[in-house]
């Protein structure tokens, strides 16, 4: 009984450690006063200010259109590819490879990414930077599309090629349907990731057109300003909502 | 056979996955509009005889023709055949009526003419009401009627079915091979079906190939099959079978199978029927339900029997008829069945007790499982 009290005080205090300075920074976006230290009332004036920014918003749509670049290329290629690891190639070190960017360090693929581009003599831009984030996000379309394709039963392509459709028609009217709940998964966390990757955007970005991660990190050497809260709070909104409709529809129930 | 006309020809077919033979210079001819079992233990190769049949799998060598032409490198979706899968594989995003009508989109027929033979098919099956329903808000014995209705609807000249009734529990299966005969009289459609249940093939099939090990043991009715097998394999796997091993004698005229311990009259029809010769290896096959059980009392009156002596082990009452299991004196088990409505005969278990059956019940058959005999005449 006395372990359970003490398990259960940990708890508590690990939950306040990971979403208390979280939580707090929710609470400072509608802080009238603006200053961490003191609480001047709820307001909405950071997030007006945010609007009134023209860098930070040009830097959020930067990085959607990064995210959402990459993510539609590693959407379609990530697919294709657990498709073929699935059902050709089922080879081990294959499989490890491909899964190998997710764990990689970013700073090693990042250093490595930059002398690629150099190598090619390549300008670094958002193009570079979505280029870099679709190395990554292959791996995890692939990953998750796999799981889905692994509870797929190959009997039912077998049907459809059966009552008359050639491959191509079967991949689009049975397989695709079918694993797409998997596709929209991957494709959401990928998104989600993309969006406030740092490190290898900070060394793949051109110096014209910052992310939004990049453009923060600048402004916070340079003191930061209370709309970031607010800002910072829109992108959490939006990676927590994206993440949990990806893990609804990662599971094997899906959309049907 | 009435009319049997030849509608599937497969012509020496081979097939090979690595080291294992799955299709062993298989020949086979199916009938219009016969209904027709592929009969074998697992791992036999019917289900790839089937596959090879639907196109998912090609010969190695060999060909197949349907109506003459050869199909052998048709792909699936360009066949006039299509599958009953055992899985039912029915496509989980489509409702029942998408399920059944998607084969007939890909024909390109009009939308009325799609309605009206998916709404025909519906009502064949018995489930009308059931088309707009999900294929994961169906039963068991549904879902398989769904799948059979979208295989049927495309009017295929065959119907391959894999396993058709495995998927359901015991009752049902046995309603449903009525179902399946009445449905397969009705379209006229020829069926080949897979199965591992004897029973199965024997009451639904009017012809039924025997396979093992990627080779066709046997083609027959039910009846040529459990009445006249062609060989050890065939007997042992069609129905319950008492087998006598020794060797066949002539003397003077009659003949015998001398065993170890006895020696037991033959007719000589079946030495004809077997193809077998004086001094071969061969059994006599008798089935439980042709042999009599009687308590020891002497020598009986000089009937056309012959006779085992053993120890009864158990009887066992089924309703309509009752099983013995005796144990002959060199140790060999027998099964023997006779019908509940006779008088249930003196013995008691534990005791001596005679075994016979009429000369004539003897089955002769080659003692080798492969046994040559006829079976090669008859595939």
């Amino acid at each position: 009984m006395r372990v359970r009290n003490w398990l259960r005080l940990h708890t508590s205090l690990v939950y306040l450690f990971l979403y208390g300075p979280i939580l707090m920074l929710i609470v400072l976006s509608f802080n009238r006063s603006g200053l961490p230290t003191a609480w001047g009332g709820f307001s909405l004036h950071w997030y007006q200010e945010l609007w009134q920014n023209k860098a930070l918003l040009n830097a959020a749509l930067n990085s959607v259109l990064v995210a959402g670049g990459s993510t539609l290329v590693s959407a379609v290629f990530g697919t294709l590819l657990a498709m073929g690891l699935e059902r050709i190639a089922r080879n081990m070190v294959l499989d490890a490879f491909v899964f190998l960017p997710m764990i990689i360090p970013d700073i090693v693929l990042a250093i490595a990414l930059l002398s690629f581009f150099t190598f090619l003599e390549m300008p670094l831009s958002l193009l570079t930077i979505t280029i870099s984030h679709i190395v990554f996000n292959i791996a995890f379309v692939a990953a998750i599309v796999r799981t889905r394709l692994s509870y797929f039963d190959n009997t039912l392509e077998e049907a459809s090629l059966d009552l008359g459709a050639p491959p191509l028609k079967t991949f689009f009217k049975i397989t695709l349907p079918l694993i797409f709940p998997g596709i929209v998964a991957g494709s959401l966390l990928a998104f989600t990731i993309s969006l406030d990757e740092f490190v290898i955007a900070f060394f793949t970005a051109g110096p014209a057109r910052p992310t939004l991660p990049i453009l923060i990190y600048s402004m916070v050497r340079f003191g930061v300003t209370p709309d970031v809260n607010a800002l910072a709070t829109i992108v959490l909104s939006i990676s927590a909502l994206l993440i949990l409709i990806s893990q609804r529809l990662g599971g094997t129930e899906g959309f049907f | 056979m009435n009319g049997w006309r030849e509608l599937i020809r497969v012509e020496n077919v081979v097939k090979r996955f690595g080291t294992t033979i799955a299709a062993d210079h298989v020949s086979l001819s199916i009938g219009e509009g016969e209904f027709f079992a592929l009969l074998g233990p697992s791992g036999c190769g019917k289900t790839t005889l089937l596959r090879m049949l639907a196109g998912f799998e090609t010969p190695d060598s060999g060909a197949i023709l349907l109506d003459g032409k050869d199909l052998t490198n048709v792909k699936p979706w360009k066949r006039p055949v299509n599958m009953m899968f055992q899985s039912y594989a029915l496509f989980p995003h489509m409702t029942v009526y998408d399920n059944i009508a998607y084969g007939l989109r890909q024909e390109g027929l009009a939308a009325a003419e799609i309605e009206r033979r998916v709404r025909q098919v519906l009502e064949l099956i018995g489930l009308p009401e059931l088309a707009k329903r999900k294929p994961g808000n169906l039963s068991g014995g549904q879902r398989q009627r769904v799948a059979l209705a979208r295989a049927i609807v495309k009017q295929p000249r065959v119907l391959l079915l894999d396993e058709p009734l495995a998927a359901l529990d015991r009752k049902l299966r046995v309603e449903m091979r009525l179902e399946l005969k009445r449905l397969q009289n009705e379209v006229g459609i020829a069926f080949v079906f897979v199965t591992h249940d004897q029973e199965e093939a024997l009451s639904m099939a009017d012809r039924a190939a025997v396979m093992r090990s990627g080779k066709i043991m046997q083609v027959g009715t039910p009846e040529e099959l459990y009445n006249t097998p062609a060989n050890l394999y065939v007997a042992q796997f069609i129905g319950e079978a008492n087998v006598f091993a020794g060797r066949l004698q002539n003397s003077q005229g009659e003949w015998r199978l001398v065993t170890n311990a006895n020696a037991y009259r033959v007719p000589s029809t079946e030495v004809q029927r077997s193809g077998l010769t004086n001094g071969e290896d061969a059994a006599v096959v008798v089935r439980p339900e042709r042999m009599v059980i009687e308590p020891c009392e002497g020598e009986q009156d000089s009937a056309p029997l012959n006779r085992v002596f053993g120890r009864l082990l158990e009887i066992a009452y089924l309703g309509n008829a009752r099983n013995f299991v005796v144990e002959t004196d060199d140790g060999q088990r027998l099964s023997i069945q006779t019908p509940a409505t006779e008088l249930a005969p003196p013995v008691c278990v534990g005791e001596s007790v005679c075994v016979g059956w009429k000369v004539e019940s003897g089955i002769l058959v080659s003692a080798s499982e492969n046994g040559g005999g006829k079976a090669d005449e008859q595939a």
